[in-house]
């Protein structure tokens, strides 16, 4: 068996290119192309919500530019998917924002989202890996995960790797993802997702107590739910966010005349009633975990 | 999609971080499964006694001394803060296979580390074992019994990995370069830069890990393909060092080694894996790291 060795290719997979790749309208186009750049920030206009804007940093992510992690802050660090980069909801609906809003009337906080739509469990740790390398171990990390199913592969059709899933259509896939894709799904076995992510969260874990920071992570998915619900036991850092997908389209979260209070732009993702929800349910655990307590 | 938590908990105990596996050594007790690597053995004082098939071709008795959990070392114990605990963890070479366990470069490492600190030393190496399932081995025995001072490990070719069967349930070792036809689809399948991912993403998170524990990790290979593959991340990972000349496979065959009386000194038993000669090399690389 060989191997296709192109150190480069290797290189080049740091903590920011897949979401680069979404601003440049390569894999799937989620953002659009078209936007400006103001004051060291990319601001660009949400494809499902035309009066949202999004304020994307250096690195292509919906958060302040990256900086080396003051010692006198609360340093939080959030991590997700389309659902905590807050997809076609404005900014301060997200749960990481809520969060952070909070606890700013505590003490002084900085937080950080790390948060890539389409995004991998996968990837979501690789970034959170290499943002620590880079920056530090913040106080805090949380993270709510996608579907197991999601995973970085290798494209031997770009020798890149590639963002896979299992929900993929033919006419918004060029042809040569499409094959890829088509692959993954075929040969596709969920146990083998499920036993590389448990280690890696179990590290993740394991990383955090051996520092005294706070990890806390759990999913929004109903398979990742099902695998993850087993081990809750073995992992001091699992919680279970109120409302799971698809029962957060049914639930009333009030403020019924706040626009993308109940779903967000496109009618799929969860709006800022959700987002709050969430929130409230990290704070606490935040707060229950933090020496100086709650307010 | 039927993904549901019933295949998984077919499974709970391999998918589960505190659990150290031993798949391999377990196949050797299952007499059902017997591969005949070894032949039937003995208990004695909580350890298992059993003869290597192949040194007995060469008409040595050498016997593997097991753990309760099948690793050869003493059994497991939570680490004891007044000592000086190594973790040695590998594939079939680290675990010694047809060798006799002094000649080990994992025992050389604790002999010289012994004649300055009270040194407590495990071996979790598994014959047949995979990058993943030496990190992840890792990770269970760092659960179950804490965290040791020094790990050190000796991965195998990045090919290797765990994988699972869907017709029979189980996750079992993949080894592309030795595996049985009846796995030729799954080796079809592989696509080794998605382990090499992986393998990097474990490092990288095991490395923070012993970092931020106050530990000191170091990893190497013995496999071409392997050092080829990590010597590229040298400058992004802490814990990587080169084995030098010391790759193994056909190349440590040829290599010349000192005269010795133990007829494993060139060669191991089987005629495949590394002898003595090339352990006390390596052993002496590990100790210019260190």
């Amino acid at each position: 068996m060989t191997l296709n060795i192109n150190e480069s290719i290797y290189k080049n997979i740091t903590v920011f290119d897949h979401s680069q790749f979404h601003i440049k309208g390569v894999n799937g186009s989620m953002l659009t192309r078209e936007g400006y750049w103001d004051n060291d920030y990319f601001y660009t206009k949400s494809t499902n919500a035309d009066d949202i804007t999004y304020k994307i940093n250096k690195d292509g992510f919906r958060t302040d530019n990256f900086e080396p992690l003051n010692k006198d802050n609360l340093n939080i660090l959030y991590s997700g998917c389309s659902f905590s980069f807050g997809q076609d909801i404005p900014q301060e609906f997200r749960w990481s924002d809520f969060t952070t809003e909070y606890f700013k009337n505590i003490k002084d906080t900085k937080g950080y989202n790390l948060s890539m739509m389409g995004a991998s469990i996968h990837l979501i740790i690789k970034n959170i890996c290499a943002f620590i390398n880079k920056y530090g171990i913040p106080d805090v990390l949380v993270m709510i995960l996608p579907d197991i199913h999601r995973k970085m592969i290798y494209s031997t059709y770009i020798d890149q790797f590639i963002p896979a899933q299992l929900n993929f259509y033919k006419d918004n896939t060029v042809d040569w993802m499409y094959e890829e894709l088509s692959k993954y799904k075929e040969n596709y076995i969920p146990q083998e997702n499920a036993i590389v992510y448990l280690t890696m969260i179990d590290l993740l874990e394991n990383i955090f107590k051996a520092n005294g920071s706070i990890f806390l992570w759990s999913t929004w998915h109903i398979d990742s739910e099902s695998v993850f619900d087993n081990f809750a036991e073995q992992y001091s850092s699992y919680f279970k966010i109120p409302t799971s997908y698809p029962d957060y389209t049914k639930k009333d979260y009030g403020n019924s005349d706040v626009k993308y209070w109940f779903l967000a732009g496109d009618n799929q993702h969860p709006g800022g009633g959700w987002n709050k929800e969430v929130s409230e349910t990290v704070i606490d655990l935040i707060n229950k975990r933090l020496k100086f307590g709650g307010k | 999609m039927a993904y549901k938590t019933d295949i998984l908990n077919n499974n709970r105990d391999i998918l589960s971080p505190n659990t150290i596996v031993n798949t391999r050594m377990q196949m050797v007790f299952n007499s059902n499964k017997s591969n005949n690597k070894m032949d039937s053995g003995y208990w004695e004082d909580d350890y298992y006694y059993t003869h290597n098939v192949h040194t007995m071709k060469l008409s040595i008795d050498l016997l593997y001394k097991l753990n309760k959990q099948g690793f050869r070392c003493n059994n497991f114990k939570p680490v004891d803060k007044k000592k000086f605990t190594v973790l040695y963890s590998g594939c079939s070479v680290t675990f010694g296979q047809d060798l006799p366990e002094e000649m080990l470069w994992t025992k050389l490492i604790t002999k010289e580390l012994s004649k300055n600190k009270d040194v407590e030393e495990y071996n979790l190496s598994i014959m047949g074992g995979s990058i993943f399932l030496t990190l992840s081995n890792i990770c269970a025995f760092i659960n179950t019994y804490g965290m040791p001072d020094l790990i050190i490990a000796l991965m195998p070719d990045i090919t290797r990995t765990v994988t699972f069967d869907p017709v029979t349930s189980e996750f079992f070792d993949l080894t592309p370069r030795t595996q049985k036809p009846d796995a030729k689809n799954f080796v079809d399948q592989l696509m080794p830069e998605n382990l090499l991912l992986n393998n990097l993403l474990m490092l990288k998170l095991l490395e923070l890990l012993c970092k931020n524990a106050g530990s000191k990790f170091l990893v190497s290979t013995y496999d071409g393909l392997t050092e080829d593959c990590f010597s590229m991340f040298a400058n992004d990972l802490d814990c990587w060092f080169d084995s030098k000349n010391l790759i193994s496979g056909p190349r440590s065959v040829k290599q010349d080694y000192e005269e010795h009386e133990s007829p494993y000194w060139k060669i191991a038993g089987d005629g495949r894996h590394p002898g003595g000669g090339w352990h006390e090399r390596f052993a002496k690389r590990v100790l210019e790291v260190l």
